[in-house]
């Protein structure tokens, strides 16, 4: 289960301002929950993605998973997964090295990653595109690739960061099912942050609302 | 409060990143700063008001000082005048064989002075096709040092220009034309102010290259439109006048460094360029526009492809005499000195540059330290180093440093761009999936910089393998290269050694193009989108 306690985070903004982006911030999310944070742009919801993975330093507070502090763990070995929503796919690699790239991380044999990345590539029914370079398949394809390469290390916390706002509409309703089956099928503990109220309230078991630094539970 | 003892995966140490910086600072301060401060001190006892004055009323010497102000200015003034409508053009229209064109129009930084020096003497020199053709010879006045900056600059602004051009946002452009303005009201008050800080900033970079440039100016100046750097140098080589030779290196030192500080501000304003839709490409309608684009491609060729086909034509010309140079001994033996002393240099300047872009990541100082070997012109090093470390002036170490301290810079700049356009995204979703920072590196960043890397070291092949001033001031006889072996040549009178010095002309240029094609040829069907994360253009017009 993922805790955190009293996160503070505070940036400095160009104007030489002090923002607040996180207040004696607290929220858990339990094992094959997904849990919805909302909030507009600017809000501070990637921020607070970022600092559960690791990604960004937070002032006071505590992130604890299933008890543990994660103070001093960095993020390679967190064990967490994130998904942002330009899928951040790795260029230079094809979709099946993508979807092998966290495994071969965890050291396990180039044959066997990717004759896992391949089974793996069946299930989200992208088979056909394993040889395809990423920037050849369309905005859907590549959201699969995204939400393969995140589940196959089978991460304990998936954080999704506007994982659909680059889709358009009907694309979105589709996938935003599929992934909702997957994630729970999974049983993964999912954060999701997002500006879509609809989407939040499709997914998710719990919402809260990012104002002003401070979550407001929302349903 | 938690403190953390390590830093986000993507952001390596800021003391990793300058331990890292450590070994091209201390070569750039081994090989360039104390060469400069030695010869700054070298004429300490002249800086004082009676010698400056005296220098200033040396007629000679102050015709020295104004001309290389006045042919740098005046090239500016050319390229800016040639160089934008060309720019236009190619920004504006889609037509067969342009991108072709925007491929060649690197041809010229790959080019060796010296090579292109041939070239216009070739064209508009006393044996020249312009003389056979139309029985004119520019030599001894100044356009032959004019074309030949032209030829080196032109294609700098026209990069330029077209980065600068592509910025336009095409809706201003369309709501300007529909509140009244005619297509030349709307370049000057739409495009003109967007492209103005781009061009300012090339005109900065010609300025400095044809200030401190040396091959040209000495080929092409002849006695009187030689530059200091000629000055410079014949006061080191011929009269022995280290501590004149020395206030004169102080002054084109000043200069140099007031047009690199000029760049430098101007290119902050050019680091983030504004969102906005792009004006598409469209393909030339009418008479006025196939005018347009065929003006524009004639200057081009005009200005940056005639002096390469001249070499090209006089060598045909010349007959199979003049091509047995190439089986001599003395040609044999200099193209394996260039060819060793351009693979250690490159090899050299590979592992610093890419240090010194890893270090400067996150220091804008750092940074800035890359452009110093671009700032001190190649005679200015050579003449430091020959003051500072007299022991070791014909040393292969010596000789093979210079020239990586003047080719690292291409490797330094064109990886820094890679890393600025490196998406962090991808290397914190690398970290989440496990990879620890190493891995990060070599599976991440690694293989996305690998083009801009091997981008940079195809610049600095090509530039260790035209190096000519170093050479003249460092290396020992047994040591000639192609470059000098052609000077030596052509210092020779008699068309047969004209001819002989054209065709090592076309040796080192195939070289030169070799060497680049080689490092930076990528099959299609590999690798990444090169305009993402390749070096980005701007970086390769400044590089």
């Amino acid at each position: 289960m993922l805790e955190l306690k009293d996160i503070q985070k505070t940036r400095l903004t160009p104007s030489g301002q002090i923002r607040t982006l996180a207040h004696k911030l607290n929220l858990s999310v339990s094992a094959g929950e997904v849990v919805a944070v909302l909030g507009p742009s600017g809000s501070g919801k990637s921020t607070l993605l970022k600092i559960i993975a690791g990604l960004e330093l937070l002032d006071t507070g505590q992130v604890l998973f299933d008890g543990v502090d994660l103070a001093t763990t960095p993020t390679h070995k967190r064990g967490f997964a994130l998904m942002f929503q330009d899928f951040a796919l790795f260029p230079h690699l094809d979709v099946l090295g993508n979807v092998a790239f966290g495994l071969i991380e965890q050291r396990v044999k180039a044959s066997e990653a990717r004759r896992r990345a391949s089974d793996m590539l069946r299930v989200v029914g992208l088979t056909a595109l394993a040889t395809q370079n990423v920037w050849t398949l369309s905005g859907g394809e590549q959201q699969r690739v995204a939400l393969a390469r995140a589940l196959i290390t089978q991460p304990r916390l998936l954080l999704l960061d506007e994982p659909f706002s680059a889709l358009d509409a009907h694309l979105r309703s589709h996938l935003r099912e599929e992934f909702s089956q997957r994630i729970h099928a999974a049983g993964i503990a999912t954060l999701l942050v997002t500006h879509d109220a609809q989407e939040a309230r499709t997914m998710a078991a719990r919402g809260f609302q990012l104002d002003n630094g401070q979550l407001t539970r929302l349903w | 409060m938690n403190v953390r003892g390590w830093q986000s995966p993507w952001q390596p140490p800021r003391v990793y990143l300058l331990a890292l910086g450590a070994l091209p600072l201390l070569f750039l301060g081994f090989f360039l700063a104390a060469p400069a401060l030695r010869l700054v001190l070298e004429g300490q006892g002249s800086f004082t008001p009676t010698t400056i004055t005296a220098l200033w009323q040396d007629n000679f010497l102050r015709w020295r000082l104004l001309w290389s102000l006045l042919q740098a200015g005046a090239t500016c003034l050319l390229v800016l005048a040639i160089g934008l409508p060309v720019a236009w053009v190619l920004a504006r229209f889609e037509f067969a064989g342009r991108s072709l064109v925007l491929r060649l129009l690197m041809l010229p930084f790959v080019v060796p002075t010296l090579v292109a020096a041939l070239g216009v003497l070739a064209l508009w020199g006393p044996r020249g096709l312009s003389m056979a053709w139309l029985g004119m010879d520019l030599q001894d006045t100044p356009w032959l040092l004019l074309y030949g900056n032209v030829f080196f600059n032109l294609c700098l602004l026209v990069r330029a220009g077209i980065d600068g051009l592509t910025q336009v946002s095409a809706s201003r452009l369309a709501a300007a034309r529909t509140l009244g303005a005619t297509p030349w009201r709307a370049f000057w008050r739409i495009e003109w102010p967007v492209a103005r800080p781009w061009l300012a900033s090339s005109l900065c970079l010609v300025f400095l290259y044809c200030f401190s440039g040396f091959g040209l100016a000495l080929v092409l100046g002849g006695q009187r439109y030689a530059t200091l750097e000629v000055e410079i140098y014949t006061l080191v080589a011929y009269e022995l006048k280290l501590a004149d030779a020395s206030v004169l290196a102080v002054v084109t030192m000043l200069v140099t460094g007031l047009a690199a500080l000029l760049y430098t501000l101007r290119e902050r304003g050019l680091a983030t360029p504004a969102k906005s839709e792009r004006i598409a490409l469209r393909r030339p309608v009418g008479v006025r526009h196939w005018a347009m684009v065929l003006t524009a491609m004639t200057a081009l060729l005009a200005c940056c492809a005639a002096p390469v086909l001249a070499i090209a034509a006089r060598v045909l010309l010349a007959g199979p005499a003049a091509w047995a140079v190439v089986t001599d001994e003395s040609t044999l033996q200099a193209l394996w000195n260039t060819l060793r002393f351009s693979a250690a240099a490159v090899a050299l300047a590979t592992v610093l540059g890419l240090m010194h872009a890893l270090a400067a990541q996150r220091s804008a100082l750092l940074r800035a330290a890359a452009y110093l070997p671009f700032v001190v012109s190649p005679v200015m090093v050579a003449f430091g180093l020959l003051l500072l470390y007299p022991k070791w002036a014909a040393t292969q170490t010596l000789l093979i440093s210079a020239y990586a301290l003047l080719a690292y810079p291409f490797v330094a700049k064109s990886v820094s761009a890679a890393l600025d356009s490196l998406p962090a995204p991808l290397l914190q979703v690398a970290a989440t999936l496990g990879a620890s920072p190493w891995r990060c590196f070599w599976r991440i960043t690694l293989p996305l910089i690998l083009p801009a890397l091997r981008r940079g070291m195809a610049f600095a092949a090509a530039s260790a393998l035209g190096e000519f001033a170093v050479t003249l001031f460092l290396s020992r006889p047994e040591w000639t290269t192609l470059t000098t072996l052609i000077y030596q040549r052509l210092s020779r009178p008699g068309s047969a050694n004209l001819d002989e010095a054209l065709v090592l002309a076309c040796l080192l240029m195939l070289l030169a193009l070799l060497a680049f094609l080689a490092l930076e040829y990528r099959p299609a069907s590999r690798g990444t989108r090169r305009s993402s994360y390749s070096v980005n253009a701007r970086e390769t017009q400044r590089a």
